[in-house]
């Protein structure tokens, strides 16, 4: 009777089998684009938008025009910044207030000379406190930038004490004074071009496109489970006491319910597992390895989604309540396992639970199949 | 001989069958009435097998040993066909369908005219004639039906009356628990279940009228 009820199951989930395949390559299809462009949609350096600051400066004054220029031509300022001129304080002022402006430097006019003759003009900067990364990190950078030109000044002053006591002619000071500014400004400020920049993906070792592509196959299988719920919970109490009249208990039910979902799963797996292996073949941009793992690997997965699919429909509540249930926490044992978000990027409570996540772990497994 | 014994069963607080006894003759039909929640379906799930009764036996004595019983509700797969629930039902696979036993059964019942059809696309009258008639194809020596009529039109419960009538006249027995009076007709005796007791009516069923019948069910002696 055991064995009939297995193949009676089997049988029913055939029915289902069309949806699902049908479901599947649709799901694929999304999962597939949005892996592809996950790379330029979520992490690309093209993607950053400069923030906006506001610079007020007299627009008749050459020496704060030399600071504006000095200012801007700065890596560290122009990879990451829009400089926008503004005439007065006043309507500067308001665009920060107005978020138009995350800060405002108020440029004195005699600036340079008073950071060459050691009077140190203040440089009033205006913030937008909105508590924001980015509001922190320019706080940071403008006091980088203010340690810069303090080195820079220290150079020249020191310089400049040691012409005058070596007691120089005017024109030697003169040129090499120029000569100091000049390579001063060119090596301190603009230290940022000697540093080399790597690239590390958000994603580990995967580039985005591989992490999500391993994330949307677990969802996609997941989601399929979904579906099987109504094979669960569509059994009549009349059939139940039938079965049980032939001494088929819940446990035997349930035993046959999982072989004959995961087996629905698993064809589905191999299936999709082909396809994008054959595209691989195909394409240069994805590379999918072959191991035998994958077999083992996909009859563990399937397993998974069974027994969470079988937990769910087991419960004492309508198709659609479980269909929701199944839903939400779908949504958050993927997010915590970092399927939806890369691990490196979730705040720090999910972080330190991520790594004890089923999806976590299986989303690691797959990916050492898919690419080694 | 099916001999029960003293079955009692409480859920709970709620005492449904206190110290039931009766016996059922081969080729005889066993009517059990009673309202709604009066224990009949409780007693017909304790002789299948599918729940224990608290206190009490139950068992054939001489030859016979196979119980079927068909519940309320048809024990039917929607999204299968008739083939496929009958295989489900009963070992052999296509042979099943082949046997002489199988296909009188099914003749008779009418089932050889859906049996490739899915069970949601059936109407109850449908539903019901191939639930008896996987019940059927297990040859059972005591047939436990609970409810068997409900639901049906007039056509179809004769149909089925018929089949149970020759069924107990070639020597099968049957336990029935129903509301029709239709049903009582093929008892020969009727068991009324009232507050977890018993009362055995002695006599065939269709010897009852309505009126004896509801005096029955509400306590009052006829």
């Amino acid at each position: 009777m055991f064995k009939r009820l297995i193949l009676t199951d089997l049988k029913r989930i055939k029915t289902l089998f069309v949806p699902m395949l049908i479901a599947s390559f649709f799901l694929a299809a999304i999962i597939s684009g949005l892996s592809v462009l996950s790379g330029k949609l979520l992490y690309s350096k093209d993607k950053q938008e400069p923030v906006d600051i506001g610079i007020v400066m007299s627009a008749d004054s050459s020496m704060s025009n030399m600071a504006y220029n000095m200012v801007s031509d700065m890596k560290s300022y122009s990879s990451y910044t829009n400089i926008i001129k503004y005439q007065d304080k006043a309507s500067g002022i308001k665009a920060v207030e107005s978020g138009e402006l995350k800060a405002l430097i108020l440029v004195p006019d005699n600036v340079l000379s008073s950071i060459m003759n050691g009077e140190n003009e203040p440089i009033e900067v205006y913030y937008n406190q909105d508590g924001t990364l980015t509001t922190y990190l320019l706080k940071d950078i403008f006091v980088s930038t203010s340690s810069m030109l303090g080195t820079s000044q220290a150079v020249i002053y020191a310089y400049q004490r040691m012409a005058r006591s070596m007691e120089w002619p005017d024109e030697i000071y003169s040129a090499m004074l120029q000569e100091i500014n000049e390579l001063t400004i060119n090596y301190v400020l603009n230290r940022t071009d000697i540093f080399a920049e790597i690239h590390a993906d958000a994603t580990g070792v995967y580039t985005p496109t591989e992490h999500y592509l391993a994330s949307g196959i677990l969802i996609l299988l997941s989601l399929l489970g979904i579906i099987y719920i109504s094979f669960i919970k569509n059994n009549n109490r009349a059939y139940i006491i039938k079965l049980k009249s032939h001494g088929i208990g819940g446990v035997k039910c349930s035993v046959s319910q999982m072989i004959a979902m995961t087996s629905g799963l698993y064809v589905i797996f191999i299936l999709l597992y082909g396809i994008l292996f054959i595209v691989s073949r195909l394409s240069d941009g994805l590379d999918i390895s072959f191991t035998p793992w994958i077999f083992l690997y996909g009859l563990l997965l399937c397993l998974t989604v069974s027994l969470f699919t079988l937990a769910i429909g087991k419960l004492p509540v309508s198709q659609a309540a479980a269909g929701l249930l199944y839903l939400c926490i779908l949504i958050a044992l993927a997010y915590i396992g970092g399927l939806l978000v890369p691990r490196n990027l979730l705040p720090e409570f999910a972080g330190d639970i991520s790594g004890y996540s089923p999806y976590h772990l299986l989303h690691k497994m797959l990916c050492r199949c898919l690419y080694g | 001989m099916f001999e029960i014994k003293k079955i009692s069963k409480s859920f709970g607080r709620k005492k449904v069958l206190s110290s039931v006894s009766f016996n059922v003759e081969p080729g005889s039909c066993v009517g059990l009435l009673g309202i709604n929640g009066s224990g009949k379906s409780t007693l017909l799930n304790i002789l299948a097998g599918c729940i224990k009764a608290d206190s009490g036996s139950f068992g054939f004595t001489g030859s016979g040993k196979r119980i079927s019983f068909l519940p309320q509700d048809n024990p039917l797969i929607p999204e299968l066909s008739a083939i496929d629930n009958i295989k489900l039902w009963h070992s052999g696979g296509n042979k099943v369908l082949t046997s002489e036993y199988a296909v009188s059964i099914l003749e008779k019942l009418g089932v050889n005219a859906f049996l490739h059809k899915k069970v949601k696309d059936m109407s109850g009258g449908m539903r019901k004639r191939l639930s008896l008639a996987i019940t059927m194809m297990e040859a059972p020596d005591l047939l436990l039906l609970d409810e068997p009529l409900a639901a049906l039109d007039m056509l179809c419960k004769n149909g089925i009356l018929s089949y149970l009538t020759e069924y107990r006249n070639s020597g099968g027995s049957i336990i029935i628990a129903t509301h029709e009076a239709a049903a009582l007709n093929i008892c020969t005796t009727v068991n009324i279940l009232r507050n977890g007791t018993m009362t055995v009516v002695q006599g065939s069923g269709s010897r009852l009228l309505e009126e004896d019948y509801m005096r029955l069910l509400l306590g009052k002696d006829i």
